[in-house]
């Protein structure tokens, strides 16, 4: 190994150790010329005197560094040092920015320069040949001990890996007095490491042969990986790491498009810009959580519209609950919509067109329409008749007229399984519920709370359902207390419908009242649930899944 | 378990207990389908793999021999990628080269438990980057040309946290 190698060499060897050294103030006190700066490295961008000293170092290029955040960063470049490393990168070379690669050709010079001054920093009086490459292993070997000292857990053991003869036994004469100088101080006290950085830092040419390792940056793996392979890693990655790697290379970009990675979406909560839909469902995105989002309009941009309209979405399950979106946006997204399962567009106001949109998804199983406003009776009888495979169906709240509950009770799917009518304030009435127990008759869940036009007659119907698991009449006050407690026929009639295991009476009975119910029927939970769960994306407070689908990575 | 001799691409011999040499699917296909018997003194040639990887390889399949068999994969379970074991990340703490040549083994081998554990952590060493820190510590160039990346970039614009 020739000297110049080893000087490589054990540049390499020590540069990684400063990586977590950013934070520490550097001062280059010393009697040569170097000696008037005083760099501190984390106010470096106020110190004039710094850009001077790389100038002065032929390094006139800190200013025109954007891509270093820190003052410490610009630094750590300029003289090859990588500060700030990632704690989990393997690499094997340091993070330096290209741009610093213009410097290679000056190597030679400044080192020259660099050794000269380290002469004269060292000693004065002592004589060093400039090309004496020893002068490094000397000084690498109590660095390294320090470094350890001091922050062993960053210490990387590679970094270590130094062969220790090779610097005892190119120790020079002129240089053993401040060899066994620095090892002689107590390696953790703050003299001893401030004086070793001093050699650290005055030394540059020390740091600048990386530059010259950088010419040859490590090998591309990636680039070795077949596509498969890459989407075996990528499939691990958050959706926010996935789009970051899509600007890395053009390879990257291909391979995070594929739909296997974006099969599930959650962008709840998020604020979407105009036009981000055209590329999102491009890529694919079956279940899709969009919950309390809001999106600017247009959805779509205009070029995407245009260029693709018969374009379909692979959209399955969608929750657009409280989403804030324009009528005519959620009308183009929907219109790209055909193979829906199921929808949640709870709180959402609504139109006929929307309604059309999304009647055509014939295949919708779960429709979630609470509380949106604007649902018309054309509308409702549009997707009673169109949605024939609906099983569960909450339109509570949406403050249906006479005429939209007719068509609804009329024209339901006798598939369906859960129905959610509640909120038909004096509009429902025992007719309704008399037409629907004739249509549907394998319910297993009911909700009518707060359909206030129901009687006791309803108390009647609602036993020829004969499959109904739950039942609520919550705030019912067209159906008197009397009639569940002291009528013999209701209890005749609960004990005839066996499947029945929860009852939800809210605010009709008082507590004495309750305690006989709960008392008589004992197989039957009483006023259990207080929100019903038909057809939502997301009950309780759990929000990383809907309808039971896994929605984040 | 009778033991097993697995050849490495360049030519060295590993004498392997056969459950170990299960753990490959490609072996364990290898095997059956040539229907290796007890005692005989076959040898399976590995040429995708070098010894260095090879040994690297037996040794995790030692430890790992026990492990339940891994399922298909289950996409209604969470991609965790923080649940890498300490002696999985003790015997992957090793360059990029070898991590890189442990999972290309792991494919070809077909290893799924070594293959995930490799892929995680590449992604663990991927998340939490910038698009640049990612080229700097992969050594990935940046191919884009200026008007290609503002494209990607704008693509990416998605969406912002409220």
């Amino acid at each position: 190994m020739n000297s110049s190698e080893r000087k490589t060499k054990t540049v390499e060897n020590i540069c990684p150790i400063f990586k977590k050294r950013n934070k520490t103030e550097v001062n280059l006190n010393s009697p040569s010329k170097l000696n008037k700066f005083n760099v501190e490295l984390e106010k470096e961008n106020s110190n004039p005197s710094v850009p001077e000293f790389f100038n002065l170092m032929g390094l006139g290029m800190l200013s025109s560094d954007e891509s270093s955040n820190s003052a410490a960063s610009a630094f750590a470049a300029a003289t090859g040092v990588c500060f700030g490393g990632d704690e989990n990168s393997n690499e094997a070379t340091p993070n330096l920015d290209a741009p610093k690669l213009h410097l290679i050709p000056k190597t030679t010079t400044i080192l020259n320069d660099s050794i000269t001054d380290n002469a004269c920093f060292l000693d004065p009086n002592e004589t060093l040949k400039p090309t004496n490459f020893n002068v490094n292993n000397n000084i690498r070997s109590p660095l390294s001990a320090i470094m350890t000292n001091s922050r062993p857990q960053t210490a990387k053991p590679p970094t270590m890996a130094v062969p220790s003869t090779s610097s005892s036994s190119t120790t020079t004469s002129s240089l053993s007095t401040f060899s066994s100088l620095i090892n002689s101080r107590p390696s953790t006290s703050a003299e001893a490491l401030s004086s070793v950085k001093k050699q650290v830092f005055a030394d540059s040419g020390f740091f600048l042969y990386r530059q010259r390792n950088r010419e040859s940056s490590g090998p591309d793996y990636f680039s070795r990986l077949s596509d498969e392979i890459v989407l075996e890693i990528f499939k691990w990655l958050p959706k926010k790491a996935l789009i970051r790697c899509s600007s890395v290379c053009r390879k990257f970009n291909q391979l995070t498009a594929d739909e296997s990675l974006w099969t599930r979406l959650d962008l709840g909560g998020k604020h979407i810009r105009a036009g981000a839909f055209s590329h999102i469902l491009s890529r694919g995105v079956i279940i899709f959580r969009l919950a309390q989002c809001e999106m600017v309009h247009p959805t779509f941009d205009k070029k995407f519209l245009d260029s693709y309209p018969d374009y379909q979405s692979k959209l399955q399950y969608l929750d657009l609950s409280m989403v804030s979106i324009t009528k005519l946006s959620l009308k183009q997204l929907l219109g790209r919509c055909r193979q829906l399962k199921k929808l949640s567009l709870e709180h959402v106001p609504i139109n006929d067109e929307i309604c059309d949109q999304i009647a055509k998804n014939i295949n919708l199983e779960s429709l979630n329409l609470a509380m949106c406003e604007g649902l018309q009776s054309w509308s409702v009888r549009h997707l009673m008749t169109e949605l024939v495979n609906l099983n569960s169906l909450n339109i509570s709240w949406t403050w249906l007229s006479v005429d939209a509950i007719n068509a609804l009770v009329s024209t339901i799917t006798p598939n369906l399984l859960r129905l959610n009518m509640a909120g038909c304030r004096k509009t429902m009435f025992d007719s309704h519920l008399l037409t629907l127990s004739k249509r549907c008759k394998q319910l297993l869940e009911l909700d009518l709370s707060d359909c206030t036009g129901l009687t006791a007659e309803a108390m009647k119907i609602v036993f020829s359902f004969q499959s109904l698991g739950y039942l609520s009449l919550s705030r019912c006050y067209g159906i008197s207390a009397t009639s569940y407690i002291f009528e013999n026929q209701f209890s005749r009639d609960l004990n005839k419908l066996p499947s029945l295991q929860y009852l939800d009476v809210f605010g009709i009975l008082s507590d004495n009242a309750l305690r006989v119910l709960e008392h008589s029927f004992p197989n039957i939970g009483i006023n259990k649930f207080i929100h019903s769960s038909v057809a939502r994306p997301t009950v309780g407070t759990r929000r990383t899944s809907i309808w039971g689908l896994r929605t984040r990575d | 378990m009778p033991n097993i001799k697995l050849q490495s691409s360049d030519g060295e011999i590993f004498d392997t207990s056969l459950d170990i040499a299960l753990c490959s699917l490609t072996i364990k296909t290898m095997i059956d389908d040539c229907g290796i018997d007890e005692g005989e003194d076959t040898v399976v040639p590995l040429p995708n793999v070098n010894s260095t990887i090879l040994r690297k390889v037996l040794t995790w399949a030692q430890y790992h021999k026990d492990d339940p068999q891994p399922t298909e994969d289950d996409d209604s379970k969470e991609k965790r990628t923080d649940d890498i074991s300490s002696w999985d990340a003790d015997f992957l703490k090793v360059d990029q080269g070898t991590l890189f040549e442990l999972i290309l083994a792991a494919n070809y081998l077909d290893i799924k438990g070594l293959l995930d554990v490799t892929c995680k952590t590449v992604a663990n060493m991927i998340k939490g980057k910038t698009p640049e820190e990612i080229r700097k510590t992969f050594n990935i160039k940046n191919d884009f040309t200026p008007a290609e990346e503002e494209q990607v970039r704008k693509e990416n614009e998605w969406c912002e946290e409220k």
